[in-house]
């Protein structure tokens, strides 16, 4: 992975001195390497900064709606969920595609610095990849973990490893082959439950949420100016958080990326109180799949099946 | 009006019914002199297509026990294709609304022509019923 960074930094850095774009937006080292923050480089000494490594979990999709209207074009180092949730944003005209330059990146997953917090190891002084493991520096040596069983979620059933639409790539390609298909046997479980009990169990989630609205600022199908969770008139919802709001707001929230998800999982994974956003999602999904007879319509080039209709559509309602 | 004895209760049931046909079969069910229960509130909306599903939740949790949308039957809506929209989406928000919690029974969706203030009654009177052997909602006005 090293000399991916080196060869992405020297990408940047090529972009910003060449005046071809005001902005790149890339990852950095946050307080440790386990989490990683935006860098937004405007100068080409600041391509050393930009770091590519296995805990780049979050998504940089969004930050771009920062960027628009800038004064020159944008870059951005992006894997292939990124690129997935840009082209939902373009395809919502959020961003615009012909003024911004993705630099791709192959990735075999992301871990999740949740599940390496919970082993208790202390501070994290760097790290490095090799083939399946990821080594990390202790303050009392090495340790490795096995790539695999450090996954975040969504990247256990990812089929965008090869970015799908970059201006250019910089690494070899990887096995594209999802680990494993997306895993319905918890909305199962809840779809075979009576009504009371699946009630009970969505108010006592929900009764968790605080509201912080961090599920919908990551989320790149959600990009609306005029948010209807935001909405004063009507008035969907008020800002409490008694039982009827909390539902309305997931309610609102999960429908109105019915069909547009691209099962990013990012949701789930800045949520404070690991509410199982991604159930309400993937219930969605297999819907609209089955119900309108589509494969992948969590992919963005999937005609939103919400925002259109076939006269020959089933019809359950006579 | 004694709420406590069974027998007497009557469901809330709100009903969003498109201007173009629904509503006015509802309106004929009336000029005919059809009986049906009067369980029924409407809504009236320019089309079916108009039913945001955050209608039939906001509904449930202001405390209705049935929610009852009548739209036109494919091919006949006013704006040509209103309803085709709103039955993707009522599809879905349908199975949305049960994974939440909400008991199906208590929602019905349905294509109702201006001419049929028959169907309009019966579907009414049948909903009626059967929300009332369910009893009233759970959970309703859960509070702010």
């Amino acid at each position: 992975m090293a000399e991916v960074q080196e060869a992405v930094r020297a990408a940047v850095r090529r972009l910003l001195e060449e005046g071809a774009v005001g902005t790149v937006l890339a990852h950095q080292d946050g307080f440790d390497p386990l989490h990683p923050v935006p860098l937004f480089a405007r100068r080409p000494d600041q391509a050393d900064r930009v770091e590519v490594g296995p805990f780049d979990a979050g998504s940089l999709a969004k930050y771009l709606l920062r960027l628009q209207g800038e004064e020159k074009p944008v870059a951005v180092v992006a894997r292939g969920c990124e690129v997935r949730g840009i082209q939902r944003l373009a395809a919502d005209h959020r961003v615009d595609r012909s003024r911004l330059q993705v630099i791709g990146v192959p990735c075999r997953g992301s871990l999740d610095a949740r599940k390496v917090e919970a082993l208790g190891l202390g501070p994290v002084g760097a790290v490095r990849e090799e083939a399946e493991e990821v080594v990390l520096h202790l303050e009392d040596g090495e340790r490795r973990l096995p790539r695999r069983d450090f996954l975040l979620s969504r990247c256990l059933t990812c089929d965008a490893r090869n970015p799908e639409d970059a201006d250019q790539v910089v690494g070899e390609p990887v096995d594209a082959t999802p680990y494993q298909a997306i895993d319905y046997g918890e909305v199962d479980r809840l779809e075979a439950m009576p009504p009371e009990e699946r009630a009970s169990f969505w108010q006592d989630q929900f009764s968790r949420c605080l509201r912080c609205y961090a599920c919908r600022n990551v989320c790149p199908a959600c990009s609306c100016a005029m948010c209807a969770l935001e909405s004063e008139e009507p008035r969907w919802l008020s800002r409490g958080t008694g039982p009827a709001d909390q539902e309305m707001y997931h309610f609102i929230r999960a429908t109105h990326v019915a069909g547009r998800c691209i099962d990013c999982h990012e949701c789930e994974r800045v949520c404070p109180q690991e509410i199982p956003l991604m159930l309400l999602n993937h219930k969605l999904l297999r819907d609209v799949e089955t119900l309108f007879r589509l494969e992948a319509a969590h992919h963005p080039a999937v005609h939103e099946p919400l925002g259109f209709y076939q006269p020959d559509d089933p019809d359950e309602f006579h | 009006m004694a709420a406590s004895a069974p027998a007497e209760w009557t469901p809330k049931i709100v009903a969003f019914f498109c201007n173009w046909c629904s509503y006015a079969g509802a309106d004929l069910a009336g000029t005919s002199r059809l009986s049906y229960p009067e369980s029924v509130r409407i809504v009236r909306v320019p089309c079916s297509g108009r039913v945001n599903p955050q209608f039939i939740l906001r509904a449930f949790l202001d405390g209705a026990d049935g929610v009852l949308v009548g739209g036109c039957h494919p091919a006949d809506c006013h704006y040509s294709t209103g309803n085709l929209f709103a039955r993707r989406r009522l599809m879905v928000a349908r199975r949305f609304l049960a994974y939440l919690g909400i008991d199906p029974r208590r929602l019905e969706i349905r294509w109702m022509s201006a001419s049929e203030g028959q169907k309009f009654a019966e579907v009414v009177r049948e909903m009626t019923e059967a929300i009332r052997a369910l009893g009233p909602a759970p959970g309703v006005r859960r509070g702010y």
